[in-house]
C-alpha cells in the first residue's frame, strides 16, 4: 500500500497550506481575531468546568454539615459560572466555526484558482496518481480544516481544564498529581505506539477502498451504454464485488481494533484513574481530614488532567481523517505547483508568428516518452487549408496537443499565432454545466457581444435551427451530453466555432458522427468564414475540401 | 405525522426488510438479539451502581471503612463489568451494521446489472441521480442508523425505566419535574433547532453536491476544456457554485455551532441544579442521607440523557428515511419489469431463435417522442455482411440498440440469434481498467486462452506491438488513458477475433481508424463466417459487405 509518510517534509506541506491565509492573504486581521476570540472563550470555559464542580463539591459539603448559608451560597455561584460557561461555548464555537467557513472559501478558491489555472486539471488527468481531483476540492478541504480547527480546539479545552484541575490537585495531594502525570505519560506514549499508527493506516486504507468502490460503480454509470452492448454485466459485477469486499474487510479489521482493542485501552483507563481518585480521596475523608465533597472534586479533576496526557487517543480519530485529507490536499497542491518533469528534459520550443510553422519536430509522448514522429517540417500560409491524415497511432492528435502547447515533449520548433486567434475543436464534443447560450459562446473571449440573432444565424447554418425550441429556450439548463446525439453535439460544437471571432480553426475528427453532407455544410461555412483551417480526418470525403494533405509519419 | 414521512417510512420497512428475512439475516438476528440483550443489561445495571455510588458518599460521611471497602469494590467491579459489556456490544453491533450492509450491497448489485437495469437508469432522465451513491453511501448509513436507532432505544428506555423507578422511590415530585422538564427542553430544542437545521442541512448537501459536479465535470472533460481553453468559464461556474455553498454554510454554522451547543450546554447543568434544589431541604431536616442525593442526582442525570437519546433517535429516523426513500425508489426503478414507458404495451415483441428477421419494424426512441425507422421488415441469412448506412439522427444506432435489446420501444417483431452467439462493439470503446489480457477476453468471463492466441488477435488489428510497450498481458493500468482513441477501437475489435461470434454487430467501431487499418481488419471480418452488421459512414466500408441498408431522415429505408 502507498502510505503516505509522515515527515519533515510532510510538516513543511502542512503548513504551506496553512500559512497563506493566516499571514498573506486579505483576510488574514479577521482570521487572527476570529481565532484570539474562539480560543479566548473556550479556554474561559474550559477553565471554569472544574471550577463550577468545585462549587458542587463544596455544596455536597455544605448538605453534610448542615451549613446553610455556605450551601445557597454555592449553589448561587455553580449557576453564575454555568451561564457564563455556557455563552462562552457558543460564542466560542461560533467563531471558530465561522473562521472556518471563511477559511474554507478562501482556500477552495485558491485550489480551483490553481486547479484551472496554467492547465494543471489537464496535466493532473493524464497522471495516475492523483485520483479523484473533485473530491479533493470538495470534501478534502472541508474536512482538512474541520481537522485542523477541531484539533485546535483541544488546545484551549485542554489548558484551560488542565490548568484549573492541576491547580486544584497540586493543593489537594501532590503525590496524587505525580502519579497522574506519570500514569497519564505512559498511557500517552503506549497509545501512540500501538495504536496511533495501525489505526491510522487502517482508516487511510478504508477511505481509500470506499473510493475505489464508488470509481467503480460511477465507471458502470459513464459507460452503461457500452456494457450493455457488450453484455458484461457478469464481469462488472464480479469486480465491482470485490471492490466491496475489500472495503468490507479492511472495515471489519478498523471495528477490532477500533473498538475492541482501543476501547479497552482507553476504558481501563478511565478506571484506573477513577480508582486512584479514590485511593487517594476516601482515607483522608475516613480519617476526617477532609470534607466529603472533595470526593467529587478530586474525581472530576484527576479525570480532567489524565484527559490531558491521554490526548494522543482523543485526537486519533480526527487526527486520521485530517491526515487523509491533508495528504491528498498535499498531493494536489504539489501536483498543481510542480509541472510535470519531461523526461530528458527535451522540450519543444514554440514561437509566436503569423501563420503555423513546423520545424524539425519530433514529438513524444509526455508519459512513456515514445516517439510518435521524428523531423516533421511544414509551413501553412494563412488561407490555406491543411487535412492531416495517418494511421492511427501516428501521432495526428498529439502533433495538435503540441500546437496547442499541451504536449510539450520533444524537439523542435513550432510557430503559430496567439492562441486567442487559434481555436481547437476537439474530438470529444464537450458540453459543459450552463444554458444554450452560455454552450455556443463557450470559450468565446468576446461572449458579451454576441447578439440573440447571431447566435440565431449560426444555430441554423449548423442545422440546429429548431434546437432552442426542442429545448425550451436559451435559457434552458438541460444534460447536454444526455439529450443531444454525437451529431448534434458536433453540430453544437461547430457552432462556437462559427461564433468566435478567432481565424486559424484546428478540428481534431471534429465531424466523425455527421453523415457527408453535414459535414460539407459544416466546411462551407467554415472555409467562407474563416482563414486557416487544418483538420484530421480519415474520410476521404474530406480530401476535396482542404488545399493540401499532410500525412503522418512524415515520409523522408 | 406528516403523510409524506409516513410513506417514507414505509418505504424504508420494504427496503429493511429482506435481509432479516434472507437466510443469511439469522445470524443478524442472533446478533441483534445479543446486542440488545447486553444493552438492556448494562443500562439496567448502571442505574443500579448508581446506588452503590450514593452507598458510598454515606459510608465516607458515616468514616465507616469498612462499609466503604465493602462497597466500592463492588462498585470497581461493576465499572469493570460495564466495561467489557460496553465493549462486546458496540462491537457487535457495529459488525452487525457492516455484515449487513454487505448483503444489501451485493443484492443490490445483483440486481443492478440484472435484466440491465444500469442501463436502463441512464435512459430515463431526471427519476435516478446517483445510482452510484445510493450504493455507497446509503447502505452503509441505512444499516448504520437503523442499528444504532435499535440500541439507542433500548438502551435509553431501559435506563428510563430503572432510573424512574429509582427516583419514584426517593421523591415522586422529583420524577415529575424531571420528566416535564425533559419533555420541554427537548420540545423546544427540537422546534427551534431541528426544523431550521434539518432544512439548512439538507440545502447544504444540494449545494455541495452541485459544487462537486461542477468539478467532476472539468476532470472528465479535462482535454476537451484544455483545447477549448474555458478556463476561466468552468472557473466562474465553479466558483459561482461555491459560493451558493458558503452561503449556506454560514446560516448553518450560526444554528449549529452558535445557538445550539450554548443552548445545550445550559439545558444539561439544569436537571442538576433542580435535583440539588429540591432535596437539599431534606437533607437540612435530615430526612435523607446525603448519599440519596448523590444516587438521585445520577439517576435524574440517566432519566434526562435517556430522555433525550430517546428522542434524538427521531432525527436518526428522519435521515433514516431518507436514506431509505433513496434506496426504495433504486428498488422500483431495478425490478425486472419496470419499463421505461408508461404505456408498456408497444414494445417490440422479440424471440429468440436461429433465423435472423426483422418484421414490420417501427422504432421510436424510449419516451416514445421520436419515430425513428417506420416499418422495417429484412431477412438476414447467415454470412451476409450487411452495412447500416444514414445521414446522423437517422436511428441507425437506435436499431442496434434495438437489436441489442436495449431499446424496446416500438411496435413490429425481430427474430434474432441466441444472445450468446452475438458480439456488440459499441461506439465508444470500452476499456475496463485492467490488465490488457482482461480487457481482451472482456465481457467473456470463462474464457481460457493462451498467450499465443491473444498475441495472434493483437496482429490481427495491427497491435502486436501493445504488450511489448505497456509492459506485458497482466501489468494492470488504465489503458483509457493510455492508448489513443483508435488503438483503444483496436483493442476493442480484437476482442471480436478470441470471441468469435456468430453475429458481429458494429457501431463505427472503426471510426478512428486509419483507412488503411480499417480495410486490413474489415477485410478479415469480410472472409470469416460470421454474420456482420455494421454502422458507419465511410463509403470505402461499401466494399466489405454484401447487402447495404439506407436510413432516411423521413423514416424510410430502402435496401441495396
Amino acid at each position: 500500500m502507498n502510505f503516505p509518510k509522515i515527515n519533515r517534509e510532510f510538516w513543511q506541506r502542512l503548513l504551506r497550506l496553512i500559512y497563506p491565509y493566516f499571514f498573506q492573504s486579505s483576510e488574514k486581521l479577521s482570521a487572527w481575531i476570529l481565532i484570539a476570540i474562539g480560543n479566548g472563550l473556550l479556554f474561559l470555559a474550559s477553565f471554569l468546568g472544574p471550577t463550577i464542580i468545585r462549587e458542587l463539591g463544596d455544596m455536597l459539603s455544605a448538605l453534610a454539615k448542615g451549613d446553610q448559608p455556605r450551601f445557597y451560597h454555592a449553589v448561587s455561584n455553580f449557576a453564575l459560572r454555568s451561564l457564563m460557561s455556557s455563552i462562552s461555548v457558543g460564542i466560542g464555537y461560533y467563531s471558530l466555526n465561522l473562521l472556518l467557513v471563511r477559511w474554507r472559501f478562501w482556500l477552495s478558491k485558491e485550489m480551483v484558482g490553481g486547479y484551472l489555472g496554467s492547465r494543471a486539471y489537464y496535466r493532473i488527468s493524464n497522471q495516475q496518481e492523483i485520483d479523484n481531483p473533485d473530491q479533493r476540492i470538495t470534501e478534502g478541504i472541508e474536512t482538512f480544516l474541520a481537522g485542523v480547527l477541531g484539533l485546535n480546539t483541544l488546545i484551549p479545552i485542554f489548558s484551560g481544564r488542565s490548568l484549573s484541575a492541576t491547580t486544584y490537585l497540586w493543593g489537594f495531594s501532590h503525590n496524587l498529581t505525580i502519579i497522574l502525570i506519570l500514569v497519564g505519560s505512559l498511557a500517552t506514549w503506549f497509545g501512540y505506539q500501538v495504536f496511533f499508527r495501525t489505526l491510522y493506516k487502517i482508516k487511510y486504507a478504508q477511505s481509500q477502498r470506499e473510493g475505489d468502490f464508488r470509481t467503480g460503480l460511477v465507471k458502470i454509470r459513464e459507460n452503461s451504454e457500452s456494457i450493455a452492448f457488450y453484455r458484461g454485466e457478469d464481469k462488472e459485477r464480479g469486480y465491482l464485488n470485490n471492490l466491496f469486499q475489500a472495503v468490507f474487510v479492511n472495515k471489519n479489521l478498523l471495528l477490532l481494533w477500533q473498538n475492541i482493542y482501543f476501547g479497552s485501552f482507553s476504558g481501563a483507563n478511565d478506571i484506573i484513574v477513577a480508582f486512584l481518585g479514590y485511593a487517594f480521596a476516601a482515607p483522608q475523608i475516613l480519617a476526617g481530614k477532609v470534607e466529603i465533597g472533595t470526593l467529587t472534586t478530586v474525581l472530576f479533576n484527576s479525570s480532567v488532567l489524565y484527559l490531558l496526557f491521554s490526548i494522543f487517543g482523543q485526537i486519533i480519530d480526527n487526527l486520521s481523517d485530517t491526515f487523509n485529507a491533508l495528504v491528498r490536499l498535499e498531493q494536489l497542491k504539489k501536483a498543481i505547483d510542480v509541472p510535470l518533469e519531461l523526461p530528458n528534459e527535451e522540450i519543444i520550443s514554440i514561437e509566436d508568428d503569423s501563420a503555423i510553422k513546423i520545424r524539425d519536430l519530433t514529438l513524444k509522448t509526455p508519459i512513456g516518452g515514445l516517439t510518435l514522429f521524428e523531423k516533421l517540417n511544414f509551413t501553412l500560409k494563412r488561407g490555406e487549408n491543411l487535412l492531416i491524415m495517418g494511421k492511427s497511432g501516428s501521432g495526428k492528435s498529439s502533433l495538435i496537443k503540441a500546437i496547442a502547447g499541451l504536449w510539450l515533449s520533444g524537439t523542435g520548433v513550432i510557430s503559430r499565432p496567439y492562441l486567442n486567434n487559434i481555436f481547437f475543436l476537439p474530438q470529444k464534443p464537450y458540453l459543459g454545466l450552463g444554458n444554450l447560450r452560455q454552450q455556443l459562446v463557450y470559450s468565446n473571449p468576446d461572449s458579451h457581444k454576441i447578439t440573440q440573432e447571431q447566435l440565431e444565424r449560426v444555430l441554423k447554418i449548423v442545422n440546429l435551427k429548431d434546437l432552442p425550441e426542442r429545448i425550451g429556450g436559451f435559457e434552458e439548463e438541460i444534460d447536454w451530453a444526455k439529450f443531444l446525439s454525437p451529431g448534434e453535439q458536433q453540430r453544437l460544437s461547430f457552432a462556437r466555432v462559427l461564433l468566435s471571432a478567432a481565424q486559424f480553426i484546428i478540428l481534431d475528427e471534429a465531424t466523425s458522427a455527421l453523415d457527408l453532407e453535414n459535414e460539407k455544410l459544416l466546411y462551407d461555412a467554415l472555409i467562407e468564414q474563416k482563414e486557416t483551417i487544418i483538420s484530421i480526418g480519415h474520410r476521404s470525403s474530406l480530401i476535396a475540401l482542404h488545399d493540401r494533405v499532410l500525412k503522418l509519419p512524415p515520409e523522408e | 405525522m406528516q403523510s409524506e414521512f409516513r410513506i417514507a417510512l414505509a418505504q424504508t420497512w420494504q427496503v429493511i426488510k429482506p435481509y432479516w428475512q434472507s437466510k443469511a439475516g439469522l445470524k443478524g438476528w442472533l446478533i441483534l438479539l445479543v446486542v440488545l440483550v447486553l444493552t438492556i443489561f448494562a443500562a439496567s445495571f448502571q442505574v443500579s451502581l448508581a446506588q452503590v455510588s450514593g452507598d458510598i458518599l454515606n459510608a465516607l460521611n458515616e468514616k465507616n471503612t469498612a462499609k466503604f471497602i465493602n462497597r466500592g469494590l463492588f462498585y470497581l467491579g461493576g465499572q469493570i463489568a460495564l466495561l467489557i459489556l460496553g465493549i462486546i456490544a458496540s462491537y457487535l453491533s457495529e459488525f452487525l451494521k457492516n455484515l449487513w450492509r454487505k448483503w444489501m450491497t451485493e443484492s443490490y448489485l445483483k440486481q443492478y446489472f440484472a435484466q440491465r437495469a444500469y442501463y436502463k437508469l441512464q435512459q430515463i432522465s431526471n427519476s435516478i441521480d446517483n445510482p452510484d451513491q445510493r450504493i455507497q453511501e446509503d447502505i452503509d448509513s441505512l444499516a448504520s442508523l437503523a442499528i444504532t436507532i435499535i440500541g439507542s432505544l433500548a438502551g435509553s428506555i431501559t435506563g428510563l425505566i430503572a432510573a424512574s423507578i429509582a427516583l419514584f422511590n426517593i421523591s415522586q415530585g422529583l420524577l415529575i419535574g424531571i420528566l416535564s422538564y425533559s419533555l420541554i427542553s427537548t420540545l423546544i430544542s427540537y422546534l427551534l433547532f431541528g426544523r431550521i437545521l434539518k432544512n439548512l442541512t439538507f440545502l447544504q448537501l444540494k449545494k455541495e453536491a452541485n459544487f462537486r459536479f461542477s468539478l467532476i465535470k472539468v476532470k472528465n472533460y479535462a482535454e476537451s476544456i484544455a483545447f477549448y481553453r474555458g478556463e476561466k468559464q468552468e472557473k466562474e461556474q465553479i466558483n459561482q457554485r461555491l459560493e451558493k455553498v458558503i452561503i449556506n454554510e454560514k446560516k448553518l454554522t450560526l444554528w449549529q455551532n452558535g445557538y445550539q451547543p450554548s443552548f445545550q450546554d445550559l439545558t444539561e447543568r439544569l436537571p442538576f441544579f433542580l435535583t440539588v434544589l429540591v432535596l437539599a431541604p431534606r437533607v437540612f431536616s435530615k430526612q435523607i442521607k446525603i448519599g440519596i442525593l448523590q444516587q438521585s442526582r445520577e439517576n435524574v442525570f440517566t432519566v434526562y440523557q435517556s430522555f433525550t437519546t430517546a428522542f434524538n433517535q427521531v432525527t436518526n429516523l428522519t435521515a433514516l428515511a431518507a436514506s431509505g426513500e433513496r434506496l426504495y425508489s433504486l428498488t422500483q426503478v431495478l425490478l425486472p419489469d419496470f419499463d421505461i414507458s408508461k404505456e408498456a404495451v408497444r414494445t417490440i415483441d422479440v424471440s429468440r431463435n436461429i433465423d435472423f428477421k426483422i418484421n414490420n419494424l417501427t422504432l421510436q426512441t424510449p419516451d416514445y417522442q421520436r419515430t425513428l425507422i417506420k416499418n422495417l421488415s429484412l431477412t438476414l441469412l447467415p454470412e451476409t455482411k450487411l452495412l447500416i448506412l444514414g445521414e446522423s439522427g437517422s436511428g441507425k444506432s437506435s436499431l442496434l440498440r434495438a437489436l441489442a435489446e436495449l431499446w424496446k420501444s416500438g411496435t413490429g417483431s425481430l427474430h434474432l440469434p441466441q444472445d450468446s452467439t452475438c458480439l456488440f462493439l459499441p461506439q465508444k470503446p470500452y476499456l475496463v481498467g485492467s490488465s490488457l489480457k482482461e480487457e481482451l477476453i472482456y465481457p467473456n468471463l470463462n474464457l481460457e486462452l493462451s498467450t499465443e492466441e491473444l498475441q495472434a488477435a493483437l496482429s490481427k488489428v495491427k497491435l502486436a506491438d501493445l504488450p511489448e510497450r505497456i509492459g506485458g498481458f497482466d501489468q494492470i493500468l488504465n489503458l483509457s488513458t493510455i492508448l489513443s482513441l483508435g488503438e483503444q477501437q483496436r483493442v476493442a475489435l480484437a476482442r471480436l477475433f478470441l470471441h468469435s461470434p456468430e453475429y458481429i454487430f458494429l457501431d463505427e467501431a472503426t471510426s478512428a481508424l486509419d483507412e488503411e487499418t480499417q480495410a486490413y481488419i474489415y477485410s478479415q471480418l469480410f472472409s470469416s463466417n460470421s454474420t456482420m452488421i455494421s454502422v458507419g459512414h465511410r463509403s470505402s466500408l461499401i466494399k466489405y459487405h454484401n447487402k447495404i441498408l439506407r436510413l432516411r431522415a423521413d423514416q424510410s429505408w430502402e435496401i441495396e
